[in-house]
């Protein structure tokens, strides 16, 4: 499985839509193995490309906008967004299924799940 | 006692202002969040206190150029900095912002103050005036629309000719400014024409333009639409309804690149990007002869269809929330949004005018409702079971659900992939409203 976290300094960047850079993980039986560092493109269209050619199953990220989420959920690409912390703690608790954990969400996060419940 | 009763009152006052201000200390955190902030972010006073500012705030600044942070190195306020920020909702809010110091008694810097407006009133009715459309304002979740959301891009590089096909109502105009908007033309303009709209020797000086002297009363030259979108895009719309006569002076266009004015006496270089849309089939109108084939193959470069609203009827919430929202900013009301009942009867119409009769509907229910939610009363009549042709006895939003979980996985045979990608939702979603409803998937 291959992931990508949006990344601001050692954070998970604040907002996806302007992100710079994104770390993309593969991971095998729970356990990273390489790590990539990609410079992320401005325009969204070649954002989104980067993403697929990379071949990325999961983004985890902060803020989206719902324009962007749509658009990657509808490429195939898992997105888990509105998380925050540093950007190795949060794989971690990825890989170990503790990112639902109130302090890795963002502020008001439970209001942007509320209205995509069962969306997605 | 007396600095107590100041800060109470400081409170109050900040409390009842229509911008946003927050505070930080020197470490990024939040100390003080007034009530249009949370308005404007979506994020509760008591969520927001105590956390980094950019986790709140999320503005397309924070990573690269935050204003508060140049204040507090350089100590120069930032005054109305035009930015967005993405609100607890997934919402783009465009916002201006302006950054102050804050001291203590012995001008010590403690940390920062923001202030913010909400200027997505500004931004919608420039929207409005200037037509500036992109991509993010068709709003939609369809697979369809996605497929054609992630085409585009290129589309709009290309330079080509661009035929788009869609029922009236179905986004046309909307799609062809996106394009344009996106496309390397957009800081030239984008020149419309309903070809439908004018009988055909009008169209013809409208799209062409004409010279002095060319007829009876034209005493002054007139540039057509051709001059007019020089440089940029011209939109031809219902390009199906062009006579066969005009067709031909069209086709000319297209081939060489070059019109003829009325009575000029020699031609001029267009040099102008052609979107051309239709609610008709075009290949239909050429195999009945009514649409010249060489026109139809020089237009039809790139074809993008539109699918109808009934063929997207997961995009109904989305679009009602777009219009609610749209129109409380320009009506300036307070709709919370539209009750599950309301929303039903939505659900079970067929909307023969797709999007343009749903923005109708939501524009009519504006004028009934006049707080809270929008209600079946607030509705249309023709939308009532009692007068629906498509009823189908469905009643609850429920029932709607299960009904187009069941149709998706008719059209896809079974397949619960596929069904769940043309749905938008997740595999594991779709299993468990397939428990839920006790459907029989088609095909197992």
């Amino acid at each position: 499985m291959i992931i990508a976290l949006t990344r601001w300094g050692n954070r998970i960047s604040p907002l996806f839509d302007v992100a710079q850079e994104a770390l993309v993980v593969e991971i095998d039986r729970g356990r990273p193995v390489t790590w990539r560092r990609v410079k992320l493109d401005s325009a969204w269209p070649s954002r989104l490309e980067q993403l697929v050619r990379q071949g990325v199953e999961v983004l985890i990220c902060g803020g989206i906008s719902n324009f962007l989420y749509y658009q990657l959920v509808s490429r195939g690409i898992r997105v888990i967004p509105w998380v925050t912390g540093e950007v190795e703690e949060v794989l971690w608790a990825f890989l170990q299924g503790r990112l639902d954990q109130e302090n890795y969400s963002m502020p008001g996060c439970h209001r942007w799940r509320h209205r995509h419940r069962g969306r997605w | 006692m007396k600095v107590a009763a100041e800060h109470g009152i400081t409170r109050v006052i900040l409390d009842s202002i229509s911008d946003g201000v927050f505070t930080v200390d020197t470490g990024w955190r939040i100390t003080y969040f007034n009530r249009a902030a949370e308005k404007i972010t979506g994020v509760s006073r008591e969520e927001a206190v105590g956390r980094f500012c950019w986790e709140v705030f999320r503005a397309s600044i924070c990573e690269r150029e935050c204003a508060l942070k140049q204040t507090l190195e350089t100590g120069c306020p930032v005054m109305n900095k035009a930015v967005h920020i993405v609100n607890a909702c997934g919402k783009k809010v465009p916002i201006s912002i302006s950054t102050g110091i804050l001291r203590d008694e012995h001008q010590q810097v403690i940390g920062g103050v923001e202030t913010f407006r909400d200027l997505s009133l500004v931004e919608e009715l420039r929207r409005e005036l200037r037509g500036r459309h992109t991509f993010a304002d068709i709003i939609s979740r369809n697979h369809r629309m996605q497929q054609i959301f992630s085409l585009l891009p290129d589309i709009a590089e290309s330079d080509s000719t661009v035929l788009i096909e869609g029922p009236t109502g179905s986004g046309k105009e909307l799609l062809a400014r996106a394009i344009h908007n996106l496309s390397p033309r957009r800081d030239k303009p984008l020149v419309a024409v309903n070809c439908a709209a004018l009988p055909d020797t009008l169209l013809e000086s409208e799209l062409f333009g004409y010279e002095a002297g060319a007829f009876t009363d034209a005493r002054k030259s007139k540039p057509g639409r051709f001059a007019l979108a020089q440089g940029g895009t011209l939109f031809l719309d219902e390009i199906g309804d062009i006579s066969p006569a005009l067709q031909v002076k069209l086709l000319r266009v297209l081939q060489e690149k070059e019109f003829e004015p009325l009575g000029a006496v020699r031609p001029v270089k267009a040099d102008v990007r052609i979107l051309a849309a239709t609610n008709k089939d075009l290949a239909e109108l050429v195999e009945k002869g009514l649409f010249r084939r060489d026109l139809y193959y020089r237009i039809n470069v790139i074809k993008v269809t539109l699918p109808p609203l009934s063929e997207r009827k997961e995009d109904i919430p989305l679009l009602v929330e777009h219009f609610i929202d749209r129109l409380n900013i320009l009506r300036g009301k307070a709709i919370d949004g539209i009750s599950e009942e309301a929303l039903a009867l939505l659900w079970q119409h067929d909307f023969p005018g797709n999007i343009r009769e749903l923005e109708n509907i939501i524009e009519h229910a504006f004028i009934l409702c006049k707080g809270g939610l929008i209600k079946p009363e607030h509705l249309p009549a023709y939308l009532k079971p009692a007068e629906s042709s498509s009823g189908h006895g469905i009643k609850t939003l429920a029932e709607m659900e299960a009904r187009m979980i069941y149709e998706a996985l008719v059209r896809n045979r079974g397949k619960r992939s596929l069904a769940a990608k043309e749905l938008g939702i997740d595999k594991t979603t779709l299993w468990r409203k397939i428990k839920k409803y006790g459907l029989k998937v088609p095909g197992s």
